[in-house]
């Protein structure tokens, strides 16, 4: 009996399975961690997919509930192009006042010879459209950050002194025991609709002349560049987030200074559960056309065209769902121009820049905080997305015509570029982490980094010493200065075996004072040397250095296009004072370099002199480099040499990540990132 | 047999689920539970295309025609993280289960053309043809139903 009951039980378990799923291949494996039972099922399935569009059912119970139908009919047109020389032609009326007029044209239809020309300027279309749809934050710190930067601009964009970093800092010196409000179950429903309709043009072609005996065409170059970031359904519980968006339409001279954070302690475990459904379609259509020109003449006749660079750029995140992690996601898109590296943030490792990058790392937590009282207890979350994306991007400097004698053609380059970014049901609990995203459509000339990478002439430095100063001379009157400080200087750069005229050198200076008193007045002299002749350099003032602490400076050197070749000596001085009688203290390194290229270098040195991260003291930090290259060339480097990064950066990065559990898979995508890296190389050297 | 049926019985229950809202019912978890279903179905169509060819050049007579093309490039990258889940258990003493569906077309074209030129005519005295690069490129690059469950490595 009992066994028939077991049969009819797993029968009709079956049947309900079946009936509401379809067919499907169940993976199990189960992991012991800690003595803990851990099941993670992955459920690969076939079968018509049913897209989950249909809004979620009302339910009981206090909660948030989100309902959103979002369009966006995006047409951006820039068109030089599309014009038209004609042999006089006559125009037929029905005006019987003017008829006798028309036919004396009609009776004159012998066209005068002539010369037509054609010169179109330069067309860009720029598209950029962000979708921020269903956010929820509970119990969590989100700083939302988006900067629109419309004109150049000098100076450093530092991330890591936001509202956010001050108000968690008060939060941890106030050993967070201001009142708070606790949600302790939460019940987040979120329903999206998101449709983009995105057309993009960009056109200086199209262009015709009939029947001259000389016809030249010239069209300039064409720019189409769209992009698409979609945030739906985004759910922050317990969690501190930066999310950032930096759209340089403009640029910057100077660094980005990302936030750092190591591994924080977490909220308590929670009972969690997250139903994410979603339908995302993406359908994109990038063309860049320079050539479809015809020529009919009875003379000679030149066809010549510009380049033509298509590239498309589309990354899906769909229920991603992190729980008690912190991790770090950034993307920058290069579709102007990156002069500058990134230098490496918290444990991301250093990259060169010029291109395009995905950064991202996970990694645990922290130990869970003692005092749970503020975590979220419950956390029910139900997402349901669809998104459709449909972008079309053309840019054209072809499609001309030219019926006559003597006949010439000749196009523009035609560039375009489409970057589209989904997000789409990410859920984030009782996690840290940074979410950002820079958008280069002009020009970054800078470095990329986390914050205490670059020059640490921070001020608060000098604050500190000048309360400690005001406070002994109350106490005690002037300060005697402390003996036993000492100075020791460490210098490197991202040179290998030489260096080109144009190139960024990015020099690293490490000053530390093992000694066991302070060094005062401490001063950073860094100079480039050849031939034993100084060529130039800055001087960092670095105030007053306690024992056991030091100072980083981090600097960039752009050389001149007529930079001389031969070997280069890089050398920083440390000098300050110690002990009462003012004892002056020094150390110093250096790092040679080479240069390959003959030219000279600019009067001093160095191009120009900014001020370094800080400020209070001289730096060598010039970046205003000469464009040696053609716009051509540094797009074509750009948007390919970006790609190439993208792809190995971030299969470098997912292959890290994912090693355990998929060695097999990830072993075939290094290859295939690789061969397309290669593929892309010898392509670029190819047409260049 | 007995354990076969539970097991069966849960997979049957977890399914259903995940097709359903279900969304009362589920406080019966013990403390530090952590449950994810997720289902996707992301379909990309994707097209890149370079042209610098297909040009032409006719007429009666056509003497000394010289095309000359620059390069065509397309490339295209599609990334698909699909499903992913990253649970770290530092102080967690519950159970995890995650549930994972999956529907993923990409469907990727991908040209680059500098060639398709023509010279031509009654009469043609010469002709001269120089077509640059044409390069295309696609990688599709799919994570679909990924966990990292019981300590999240750091990269």
């Amino acid at each position: 009996m009992k066994a028939i009951k077991k049969t009819i039980i797993i029968f009709l378990i079956f049947l309900l399975t079946l009936g509401q799923i379809g067919f499907r291949v169940v993976l199990a494996e189960e992991t012991d961690a800690g003595g803990e039972t851990q099941t993670t099922e992955t459920v690969s399935e076939t079968g018509d997919p049913l897209p989950p569009c249909d809004p979620p059912e009302d339910t009981s119970g206090v909660g948030v509930e989100n309902e959103a139908q979002v369009t966006n009919e995006v047409d951006s047109t820039a068109i030089t192009g599309e014009n038209t020389i004609g042999e006089p032609t006559p125009t037929p009326t029905v005006d019987p006042a003017s008829l006798e007029e028309n036919l004396e044209t009609e009776v004159s239809p012998t066209p005068t010879p002539f010369s037509a020309e054609v010169e179109t300027g330069d067309a860009v279309s720029v598209v950029e459209v962000e979708n921020s749809v269903n956010t929820t934050e509970v119990n969590s710190q989100v700083l939302y950050q988006t900067l629109n930067i419309f004109v150049p601009q000098g100076g450093d964009i530092d991330l890591s002194i936001t509202p956010l970093a001050i108000a968690e800092s008060v939060f941890v010196q106030n050993n967070h025991q201001e009142p708070v409000v606790n949600v302790a179950v939460i019940d987040n429903q979120n329903f999206a609709y998101l449709s983009n309709e995105i057309v993009s043009l960009a056109n200086t072609g199209g262009n015709s002349i009939e029947g001259a005996e000389e016809a030249v065409i010239n069209t300039g170059d064409a720019y189409s560049i769209v992009s698409l970031l979609n945030k739906v359904n985004t759910t922050f519980i317990d969690s501190t987030i930066h999310v950032l968006t930096i759209n340089i339409f403009g640029g910057i001279d100077g660094n980005i200074l990302l936030p750092e954070f190591s591994s924080q302690g977490g909220c308590c475990g929670e009972v969690v559960k997250i139903e994410s459904k979603a339908t995302v379609e993406n359908k994109v259509d990038s063309s860049a056309i320079s050539g479809q020109n015809s020529i009919v003449s009875t003379e000679s006749a030149s066809i010549t065209t510009g380049n033509a660079q298509s590239v498309v750029n589309l990354v899906n995140f769909v229920n991603i769902n992190l729980i008690g992690v912190t991790f770090h996601y950034l993307f920058i898109n290069t579709f102007g121009e990156w002069l500058g590296n990134f230098l490496g943030w918290d444990d991301l490792e250093a990259l060169p820049g010029g291109g395009s990058l995905t950064l991202s790392s996970t990694s645990s937590g922290g130990e869970k905080k003692g005092d749970c009282s503020t975590c979220a207890d419950a956390v029910l979350i139900e997402n349901q997305a669809c998104v459709v994306n449909n972008v079309a991007s053309t840019a054209n400097s072809g499609g001309n015509t030219i019926n006559g004698g003597e006949a010439t053609i000749k196009t523009g380059n035609a560039y375009s570029a489409v970057s589209i970014i989904n997000f789409i049901n990410s859920s984030i609990i009782r996690s840290f982490g940074f979410l950002g995203f820079i958008n280069i459509f002009g020009f970054l000339k800078g470095d990329v980094g986390g914050a205490s990478l670059f020059a640490t002439l921070e001020e608060p430095v000098l604050e500190e010493l000048l309360v400690e100063n005001t406070s002994s001379e109350k106490e005690s009157g002037p300060e005697v200065r402390q003996e036993g400080g000492l100075l020791e200087v460490n210098l490197s750069h991202n040179v290998g075996t030489h260096v080109l005229p144009g190139d960024t050198i990015t020099f690293f200076v490490t000053i530390k004072n093992p000694g066991t008193g302070r060094v005062y007045d401490a001063k950073l002299a860094l100079n480039l040397i050849k031939d034993g002749v100084d060529m130039g350099g800055g001087i960092f003032d670095l105030g007053d250095i306690d024992a056991g602490k030091g100072a980083k400076v981090t600097t960039g050197l752009v050389l001149s296009k007529e930079a001389g070749p031969g070997e280069y000596v890089a050398q920083a001085l440390a000098s300050g004072h110690v002990g009462p009688d003012d004892q002056l203290i020094s150390s110093s390194a250096e790092s040679p370099f080479t240069i390959a290229v003959a030219g000279s270098f600019l009067p001093g040195g160095i191009t120009q002199e900014v001020e370094a991260a800080g400020g209070g003291g001289e730096a060598l930090g010039a970046m205003a480099a000469p464009k040696g290259t053609t716009q051509e060339q540094k797009l074509w480097v750009l948007l390919f040499g970006s790609l190439a990064t993208y792809f190995s950066t971030k299969g470098f990065q997912r292959r890290r990540e994912l090693a355990a559990a998929f060695s097999r898979r990830q072993g075939f995508i290094g290859s295939k990132t690789a061969a397309f890296r290669s593929f892309l190389m010898s392509l670029a050297s190819l047409l260049s | 047999m007995m354990k076969k049926a539970l097991a069966i019985a849960g997979a049957g229950a977890i399914l259903l689920s995940m097709a359903g809202p279900a969304l009362a019912g589920w406080w019966w978890m013990g403390s530090d539970d952590v449950t994810i279903g997720n289902m996707a179905f992301v379909t990309n169509k994707v097209t890149t295309k370079a042209d610098s060819g297909d040009n032409s050049i006719g007429g009666k007579c056509v003497f000394g025609g010289t095309i000359k093309t620059g390069a065509a490039s397309a490339a295209t990258y599609v990334g698909n993280d699909v499903n992913g889940s990253a649970v770290s258990c530092v102080g967690c003493d519950g159970d995890v289960d995650i549930h994972n569906g999956a529907f993923v077309t990409n469907r990727v074209w991908t040209k680059a053309d500098s060639g398709d030129n023509s010279i031509g005519g009654k009469f043609v005295g010469g002709g001269s043809i120089t077509t640059g690069a044409a390069g295309a490129s696609s990688i599709v690059e799919n994570f679909i139903n990924w966990s990292i469950v019981g300590g999240v490595p750091t990269p």
